[in-house]
């Protein structure tokens, strides 16, 4: 009893006092990366040591068990995978004798040829008749060459900062462009007829700005962060989101938005408000 | 060694033409074996060690420097990074608590809230899992609200 009349006791005297500070709810909306991180030059040196040491350990690769004898698939590969250079006693080899065994030079890593499923567009144009459909090849045919999609997007090209499709491997953070012409994170203050839980007070400004159809994970109710913005006398409280499908698409058609990374948000944001919230923002 | 049949059902066929033919070999030698053992044997060469491994790695006392340089700077790497993650995290949880802690003297009924059960909450499905690389479309836009539907 004590305690709840002295917590409306602290009410009362915060709602009373006009340099009380205002209660808002602060965004942080991520687009989680879409594809793995870029590899720095050392790790990408450090895999590739690993991977020559991984082949230079393999066994042989049995081949008479996949490509059986006398077929025609057995001679495809062998045109690929010449024999290596046999060890013949007449012949002095300075670097070493070659160790053969089932047609692999055991002191080296195997590097294996398979036949192609597919033609290569060059032979396809050269070729164009006895296929019948020239030109590329259906797309379900199970055969088709295998092209992964590029990890640069046209958005990337155009520098489009405002698209989701941008810096896949990058998280990306949504900021708007604020009243005093100044990029921040979304920020909603508290109305004063009604108290309102701080995810909710997001979630409404949110589709209030951005329209509805954002499909978003709250991660959690509790407020990740808490700012002190002594400027405008408000206590700012961090919800963080996720978007997974859906679009920002502006209703106040003068309202400028950006998706960014963690480095061009230290360049759009104030000095002291982006150190202040560094640490929740993630390196990749 | 030569052993003559001595049971007289054998030596009957023994001296007709068909038995004389089924034993018959010249040139290429062929195996006893039915066809499904020669089919597990087959299975099992793919399978075996047995003339298929590589030569020993053998580095000399300056390639093995080199390797252990080499581990010890992944290594390095990797603690530093594993350093940043933690130290990252760790102020995540103190700047989750410094609001918590404020959000408790600024308002009780909003700390009630913040901190409630949130009960039927799930992870969501769409969320997706980083891949080498993007999908033919990268982002799904046509997402509507389902009770707008």
């Amino acid at each position: 009893m004590k305690s709840v009349l002295g917590r409306s006791f602290t009410r009362a005297y915060a709602t009373q006092s006009s340099t009380a500070p205002k209660i808002s709810s602060t965004l942080l909306l991520s687009r989680n990366p879409v594809v793995t991180a870029d590899l720095n030059p050392f790790q990408a040196q450090y895999y590739k040591y690993q991977n020559e040491l991984w082949r230079r350990l393999m066994w042989t690769f049995p081949k008479w068990f996949y490509f059986r004898v006398g077929t025609i698939s057995e001679q495809r590969f062998r045109q690929l995978n010449k024999d290596p250079v046999s060890n013949n006693p007449d012949i002095e080899f300075p670097r070493g004798r070659p160790e053969i065994r089932h047609q692999r030079d055991r002191r080296f890593k195997q590097e294996l040829r398979l036949p192609k499923t597919y033609k290569e567009e060059v032979e396809v144009d050269d070729a164009g008749e006895d296929t019948g459909a020239p030109g590329a090849p259906a797309n379900d045919d199970l055969a088709r060459k295998i092209v992964p999609n590029s990890r640069i997007t046209k958005a990337d090209e155009a520098n489009d900062k405002t698209s989701l499709e941008r810096k896949l491997s990058r998280t990306l953070y949504l900021v708007i462009r604020n009243d005093n012409n100044k990029w921040a994170l979304p920020n909603f203050g508290e109305k004063t007829e009604e108290l309102q839980a701080l995810h909710d007070l997001a979630e409404e400004g949110l589709y209030k700005i951005g329209g509805e159809h954002i499909n978003y994970f709250n991660v959690s109710n509790t407020p990740c962060h808490l700012y002190n913005n002594e400027v405008e006398n408000k206590k700012e409280y961090f919800i963080k989101s996720h978007i997974l499908s859906g679009e920002f698409e502006p209703q106040d058609k003068s309202l400028q938005y950006l998706w960014l990374t963690k480095e061009e948000l230290k360049d759009h944001l104030n000095e002291d408000y982006y150190k202040d919230i560094a640490h929740l923002l993630n390196d990749v | 060694m030569f052993k003559p049949f001595t049971t007289p059902v054998s030596s009957r066929l023994a001296s007709s033409g068909a038995v004389i033919l089924k034993n018959f070999v010249r040139g290429k030698r062929q195996s006893n074996q039915s066809a499904s053992t020669k089919k597990v044997v087959n299975q099992l060469s793919a399978l075996s060690a047995s003339r298929k491994q590589p030569k020993l790695l053998n580095l000399c006392n300056e390639d093995l420097i080199k390797h252990k340089t080499i581990v010890n700077a992944w290594n390095l790497f990797k603690r530093k990074v594993q350093q940043r993650k933690h130290l990252q995290l760790k102020k995540q949880y103190k700047s989750i608590y410094n609001a918590m802690e404020d959000l408790k003297q600024t308002s009780p009924k909003l700390f009630e809230l913040a901190n409630a059960q949130q009960e039927g909450k799930r992870f969501p499905l769409e969320m997706r899992i980083p891949t080498d690389y993007p999908p033919t479309q990268p982002w799904v836009y046509n997402y509507s609200p389902k009770n707008k539907q």
